[in-house]
């Protein structure tokens, strides 16, 4: 009986949860949303990536280059023509900001579509360099590219909008129980409805059918190949699906930045999206929800409280300086965070989720062979 | 008397958004915040502006675009202006926020490309009219004539293109050839680009870039026995490279254009920045960011005294005040600035300086403020 009990304390507590997340920005203030905003964007990121990286075995150091060309390819689609900053000229085919949406999504899906016959003939750390390279394309493309892209300086990002209302901006006013929903707010509901839909989806991907095929295909690419998973098509469409997930994180993380410049988009980047599937457990996409939360929210949350905690030297003044000393709290929380929760047993530690994995993949093989009678 | 946000019967709140913890521009930002906290302790002792104590909220954004935004929503409501924003692409993503809430902000950057931006305050002298009376400098001086060939390494973005504008602009007017090389931020080894242009017969090297890049400049010029000026700008000296060996190769052929004074310059105003510096940090090298920053959050002091007098503390007031300074005079940290003009620099002179080892802060005036005889037909924008 305990199995149906705890169940409904799961979903009571998901739902709890949902609520508590709707009621926010009658709560919140400018700052908190934006960082909500910030995170709920990596955290679709970083569930495309556990699932490439976690479920298929396939290390990808591409993510950044993903990113970008989720947010930029919204940025061009959706940009009118004009000048934009230090004297470069932009163009921009001036799409409906939704349609422009969709297509960049699509646009970053290709992107991994091309890049999956690469994804096909590498594994393990080749695959991770090589895929290094598109970061390195990708930069020297964003940079010089200064139509598309606005150059070094980037290029700003129009509100999304359906038929004249603004999901992301203030027109038109709109006022909900005494409290006025500005760009802030609407974001806020916008990248949550993203985060929560991507979670859903990517639960059931993983616990499913294709992604028993692509943890059998990560351990026994022969075992997969001689039941009949076709290996080529699911290495390429793991790939399409992690860049598609990267593309709407970026275009969320534009439309929170409001304007895109190449240097966010750079290795750094691909590593934090590394370490934030790393520290939640490879493959598991909850956890790639709580890194992706950690790893984004972290910084931000201890920079605006680093000065209220007062042992710090002012900025500027001799002596750890609050910037210097979260930077290394930080880090002592990642180390702090990999270890407690190795040692916990939680479900979405690192050896955990590995060990598991590997004690469940021989059950599953061997369910599917009973299933067909064999 | 009308106030704005960041103002109370006591206080007047500023910000300051630098890197701090980045590895691009850290030391950098924190010498200038230094130099606003300097100005602002002087005004403190003296009994505030308007009778309200300045106090300056710092927030740090590590060069990255999506901490300074962050970063800027929680600042914005605290405070009347800015005295410091640095980095040129997170100047570029907040400036649309900055004028619709009608903020003043000193960035720090003289990029001619911002002057068009109403509530950005440029101050002093832009990269590309620096590089018009530098290279007009060494015309006067004998060191090029007409029909040499001079080569510019340039950072790609904003400071580098803008450079870049200038000095095209000038060769063009003396009759130079000029050959411009653009690199990026993280390239550190120019042996190639110098090589090459060793083969081309450069006369001169213009360098916008930053100090890493004119370390391995003179470097590799010494060791490949090109015997050539170098000149340099803001970014692309740092006391720092005093203590390497191309420390001489510098002595030689360097000379940096700047828009402030050399830090401890023979002026009242570098040199009260220099005593002010000693007393607060004694341990610490200095150079001549602290005077810039000093004079970042002068500016916006004096825009302050001024929006005092029309009785008008709100952002609007404070904007209104600061096109109303006209030949700023800030004890010789900066040539004279005039505000009054829309989309105009502040000024149009620079200091010429060469280093000198034994010096404070490493640079030593070679002539005073200087200003080009073509420099007024250049029109910038």
């Amino acid at each position: 009986m305990s199995r149906p009990t705890s169940k409904v304390t799961r979903y009571a507590g998901t739902a709890a949860a949902l609520l508590l997340l709707l009621a926010m920005p009658y709560y919140l203030d400018a700052f908190w949303l934006q960082v909500g905003a910030f995170v709920m964007a990596a955290i679709i990121g970083a569930i495309g990536l556990t699932v490439l990286v976690g479920s298929a075995g396939q290390l990808s150091l591409a993510h950044a280059f993903f990113l970008a060309v989720g947010a930029y390819g919204y940025a061009f689609l959706a940009g009118e023509p004009g000048a934009g900053s230090a004297g470069t000229t932009l163009s921009g085919p001036g799409l409906p900001t939704t349609v422009a949406a969709l297509l960049a999504v699509a646009l970053a899906g290709a992107a991994g579509l091309a890049f999956s016959p690469v994804a096909g003939r590498l594994h393990g750390l080749y695959l991770g360099v090589a895929s290094l390279g598109l970061v390195f394309l990708g930069q020297h493309v964003l940079f010089n590219a200064r139509p598309v892209t606005g150059g070094f300086n980037g290029r700003p990002i129009p509100e999304l909008s359906v038929l004249g209302f603004e999901l992301t901006g203030d027109e038109p006013d709109l006022v909900l129980l005494g409290v006025p929903f500005g760009a802030r707010e609407r974001l806020w509901y916008m990248a949550l409805l993203c985060a929560v839909a991507a979670y859903v989806v990517a639960g059931r991907i993983v616990r499913g059918r294709p992604g028993r095929a692509l943890r059998l295909m990560r351990q026994n690419p022969i075992a997969a190949a001689s039941m009949g998973v076709p290996l080529r098509r699911y290495r390429a469409g793991a790939f399409v699906f992690s860049a598609m997930y990267a593309g709407v994180a970026g275009i969320l993380i534009a439309l929170t930045a409001r304007r895109v410049v190449p240097d966010h988009f750079g290795l750094v980047l691909s590593v934090e999206y590394l370490a934030m599937v790393v520290i939640g457990g490879l493959g598991s996409v909850r956890g790639a929800a709580v890194g992706a939360a950690f790893i984004t929210g972290t910084p931000l949350v201890l920079s605006h409280y680093g000065d209220a905690i007062g042992v710090f030297a002012r900025p500027g003044e001799d002596g750890i300086d609050a910037a210097t000393a979260v930077r290394l709290l930080y880090g002592a929380a990642i180390v702090a965070f990999v270890i407690g929760s190795a040692q916990k047993g939680r479900p979405h530690a690192i050896t955990i989720t590995m060990d598991r994995a590997r004690r469940a993949l021989p059950g599953v093989s061997r369910r599917r062979l009973q299933r067909q009678g064999r | 008397m009308k106030t704005g946000p960041g103002v109370t019967a006591k206080t007047i709140r500023l910000g300051a958004m630098s890197d701090l913890s980045g590895a691009v521009f850290g030391p950098l930002g924190r010498t200038q915040v230094q130099g606003n906290q300097l100005y602002i302790d002087k005004i403190n002792k003296a009994g505030g502006i308007c009778g309200r104590r300045l106090e300056l909220v710092v927030k740090d954004h590590g060069y990255d675009v999506q901490k300074a935004t962050v970063a800027f929503s929680e600042l914005e409501p605290q405070v009347l202006g800015i005295t410091h924003l640095l980095g040129s692409p997170i100047t570029a993503a907040l400036e649309p926020e900055i004028t619709t809430k009608k903020l003043l902000t000193v960035p720090s950057s003289f990029a001619s490309s911002l002057l068009k931006s109403e509530y950005l305050a440029v101050l002093g002298t832009t990269y590309d009219i620096d590089m018009i009376n530098g290279l007009a400098h060494l015309v006067s001086k004998g060191k090029l004539a007409k029909g040499d060939t001079v080569s510019h390494i340039y950072f790609e973005g904003e400071y580098g293109t803008n450079a870049l504008k200038g000095s095209t602009w000038a060769a063009g007017r003396l009759g130079l050839t000029l050959r411009g090389v653009q690199i990026k931020a993280t390239d550190a080894d120019l042996t190639a680009q110098v090589t090459r242009l060793k083969s081309d017969g450069a006369k001169a090297i213009l360098l916008s870039a930053s100090a890493r890049q004119t370390a391995s400049v003179a470097g590799v010029t010494r060791s490949i026995g090109l015997d050539v000026p170098i000149v340099t700008q803001t970014p692309g000296f740092d006391p720092a490279l005093l203590d390497t060996p191309v420390r001489a190769a510098l002595e030689k052929n360097l000379t940096v254009l700047t828009s402030y004074a050399p830090y401890g310059a023979d002026a009242p105003g570098p040199k009260e920045v220099a005593a002010l510096f000693k007393a607060k940090h004694p341990n610490e090298p200095p150079n001549a960011l602290v005077d810039y920053g000093y004079v970042s959050a002068q500016v916006i002091g004096e825009a302050l005294k001024q929006a005092c007098t029309d009785k008008d503390l709100t952002r609007e007031g404070l904007g209104t005040a600061y096109r109303k300074l006209k030949s700023l005079d800030t004890g010789g940290l900066m040539a004279p600035m005039d505000f009054t003009v829309r989309g105009a620099p502040a000024s149009t002179q620079t200091f010429i300086s060469r280093v000198d080892g034994s010096a404070e802060g490493g640079l030593v005036a070679e002539t005073g403020l200087y200003r080009a005889q073509i420099t007024p037909e250049y029109k910038v924008g």
